[in-house]
């Protein structure tokens, strides 16, 4: 189930994607043509570096419930996410997400469903390394991300000391912000993203605020 | 772009489990006396099909494991799993059946009426020779298929000294049996697939616990929990009961809970440990000393081999501490080791069994030297029909490993070496 919803959503994704990349192809015809005005100042602007740092709250949705002590599947979590872009002569942009995502994170009580004999703790985390690209009409941007996903799962059950393990997982990040320009450069908008990692069953969703720098404006 | 986002949502595919379909076995068999181990022993044998369905070949092999009596066929590769029960001198089974390596499944009900052996069966007498099960089978598509199989063989399959061993506790994931690979239930199941023996792996926990279980790292694959990442020897074993779970629910077992089970609740033969964690060989050496008494104690015939598949193992074994303390068989003068590495290994620690690989193929010589040791030898691992069919037609090897349990006994028991 979970792998239909993916093919599914990503083949919309990506379907959205190419007609952005249509619509841009007959914006930049507006650069080639100079009689024509630009549909806006940021498409021209935006062939440079730019670095995004995003903050988001969101939600992880495991395919069933993580421990058999879980009473649900859904959890609150939170990312920060740093993003390097590179805009060639292109409306399509290409680089690097990476960051730290808060997936999921549980307590269970000491005599839990009666077999947990002391309190436990259990949180897992994503450090996502992942090539991204992007396509930005007007100040819209929407992307994608394929590539890695570093899980560190991290328990400690009462009395034993805290301690980590990790694992390399595939995965893919979409997202779609907006940005409203501050002052040269620089600009600020809502983002909403998600993250699959479809190989474990995981799901987040996330939105917050993004602030974007052009490095080369 | 797009196709490479495609292949990495879609690259690893949901195995569905395949339901098997309810019995209500209380209402099937009200008011019929439960088989004894005379009528039990009275259905075992070889049959041959007389009528109805061909989709399970010509030969069928039908034994029992515990209360339960069984049936398992090379074509198809299906075993069944049948409950049954004796009124005026009729005899009626119920169960299920499914393919192994395959999604189908279905409901058997056969019977035997008095004039074709129910008699016979009821009254504990004869050797069932010529007895007829008949009746019909249902399958997945919901279609009834009339089915008459008559005996033709009476050895008691279960009673040859040729050891059906079980890979990973009794099947793979990837047979969707409902229970998975190296856990509790599996074993318990392993019977009923064909096995007399299983082979369980053993890992450890970073406190230094054997466990069973068969990677050096946990996947998806194996342990979906999300919880669970990484290597297995960063997990204690508490945590590892606190959050992981196997694909179908299970909790991983210790080496301990897995042989307790295996003596207590299950009528295999021998066990062979896998050993993957020569680090932690003292503490298997202790599980095995443990098991081997509380079997003594129950007075369970079953043989716990401690399996050397590489160097490493070799030497943890030898220079444990308690390698000494392994018992010797009076019969054979031989400790519970099984060796998977040449001959001359097989003598320098005294092992009972020599295991090599199939692909050194049937080795005659060296297994015919091995059995004048009074050594047994086993093959391993054989999946595959002609290369089964070939140790079993044409090699002297007293056991083969599988990951399909149910062909193999389907294709000895049906063979002119298994009868």
């Amino acid at each position: 189930m979970t792998q239909s919803i993916m093919v599914v959503t990503t083949t919309v994704f990506f379907m959205l994607i190419q007609c952005v990349d249509a619509y841009c192809q007959q914006s930049d015809s507006s650069k080639i043509a100079p009689q024509l005005e630009p549909i806006s100042d940021s498409v021209t602007a935006r062939y440079q570096f730019e670095f995004t740092v995003v903050g988001t709250i969101g939600v992880t949705r495991y395919e069933d419930n993580p421990t058999r002590f879980s009473s649900t599947n859904r959890f609150r979590g939170f990312a920060g996410l740093l993003r390097a872009m590179w805009h060639p002569d292109h409306l399509l942009s290409i680089g690097v997400t990476s960051g730290y995502i808060l997936l999921s994170e549980e307590t269970f009580a000491s005599g839990t469903a009666g077999l947990l004999e002391s309190e436990s703790e259990v949180q897992l985390t994503a450090f996502p390394i992942l090539l991204s690209f992007a396509m930005q009409p007007g100040n819209l941007q929407i992307g994608a991300g394929v590539g890695a996903y570093m899980l560190t799962s991290a328990t400690r059950i009462a009395g034993e000391e805290k301690f980590t393990s990790s694992d390399f997982e595939l995965g893919v990040h979409a997202w779609a912000g907006y940005d409203f320009d501050v002052f040269s450069g620089f600009s600020v908008g809502p983002e909403v993203s998600l993250h699959v990692l479809s190989n474990r069953g995981i799901g987040a969703f996330h939105a917050g605020v993004r602030v974007q720098y052009d490095l080369l404006y | 772009m797009c196709a490479v986002a495609l292949i990495v949502s879609a690259c690893v595919a949901d195995l569905e489990p395949v339901s098997l379909p309810v019995v209500d076995y209380t209402s099937e068999l009200r008011g019929m006396l439960s088989f004894d181990s005379t009528a039990r022993r009275l259905l075992s044998g070889v049959y041959k099909r007389n009528e109805g369905t061909t989709r399970f070949g010509d030969r069928i092999a039908v034994a029992y494991d515990g209360q339960v009596v069984t049936m398992y066929t090379v074509r198809g590769v299906a075993f069944f799993t049948l409950r049954g029960g004796i009124a005026n001198d009729s005899v009626k089974l119920v169960g299920v059946w499914r393919g192994v390596q395959g999604s189908e499944t279905g409901i058997a009900r056969l019977s035997i009426r008095p004039s074709e052996g129910g008699r016979e069966i009821a009254e504990g007498k004869g050797n069932g020779l010529g007895l007829i099960l008949r009746g019909e089978i249902t399958t997945s598509s919901g279609s009834r298929e009339s089915y008459v199989i008559e005996k033709v063989d009476a050895t008691n399959l279960r009673q040859l000294d040729f050891e059906i061993i079980a890979h990973r506790g009794g099947g793979r994931n990837s047979e969707r049996l409902g229970v998975s690979e190296n856990s509790i239930p599996m074993v318990l199941l392993a019977g009923r697939l064909g096995a007399t023996a299983v082979e369980v792996d053993i890992q450890r926990t970073r406190d230094g616990e054997p466990i069973i279980f068969h990677d050096p790292t946990f996947t998806a694959r194996t342990v979906p929990s999300p919880y669970v990442i990484g290597d297995v020897d960063n997990y204690t074993l508490r945590q590892l009961k606190a959050v992981a779970r196997l694909v179908n629910g299970e909790t991983i077992p210790t080496l301990d809970e897995m042989l307790d089970v295996i003596i207590d609740s299950t009528e295999l033969r021998l066990v062979w440990l896998d050993v993957k964690a020569p680090s932690v060989m003292d503490a298997i050496l202790t599980s095995h000393a443990r098991a081997v008494e509380r079997a003594r104690q129950r007075g369970r015939d079953v043989d716990i081999l401690i399996g050397i598949p590489d160097d490493a193992t070799f030497s943890a074994v030898r220079n444990s501490r308690l390698f000494g303390s392994l018992e010797i068989d009076p019969k054979t003068g031989t400790l519970p080791i099984l060796c998977e590495l040449g001959v001359d290994r097989v003598r320098d620690v005294n092992a009972r069994v020599w295991a090599p690989r199939f692909t050194a193929g049937l080795q005659s010589t060296l297994v015919a030297e091995m059995k004048k040791e009074k050594r047994r030898c086993f093959v391993w691992t054989v999946d595959d029909q002609n290369f089964i069919s070939d140790f079993v037609s044409n090699g002297e090897f007293d056991g083969i490993l599988t990951n399909y349990p149910t062909l193999l006994a389907a294709m000895f028991y049906t063979s002119p070496k298994g009868r």
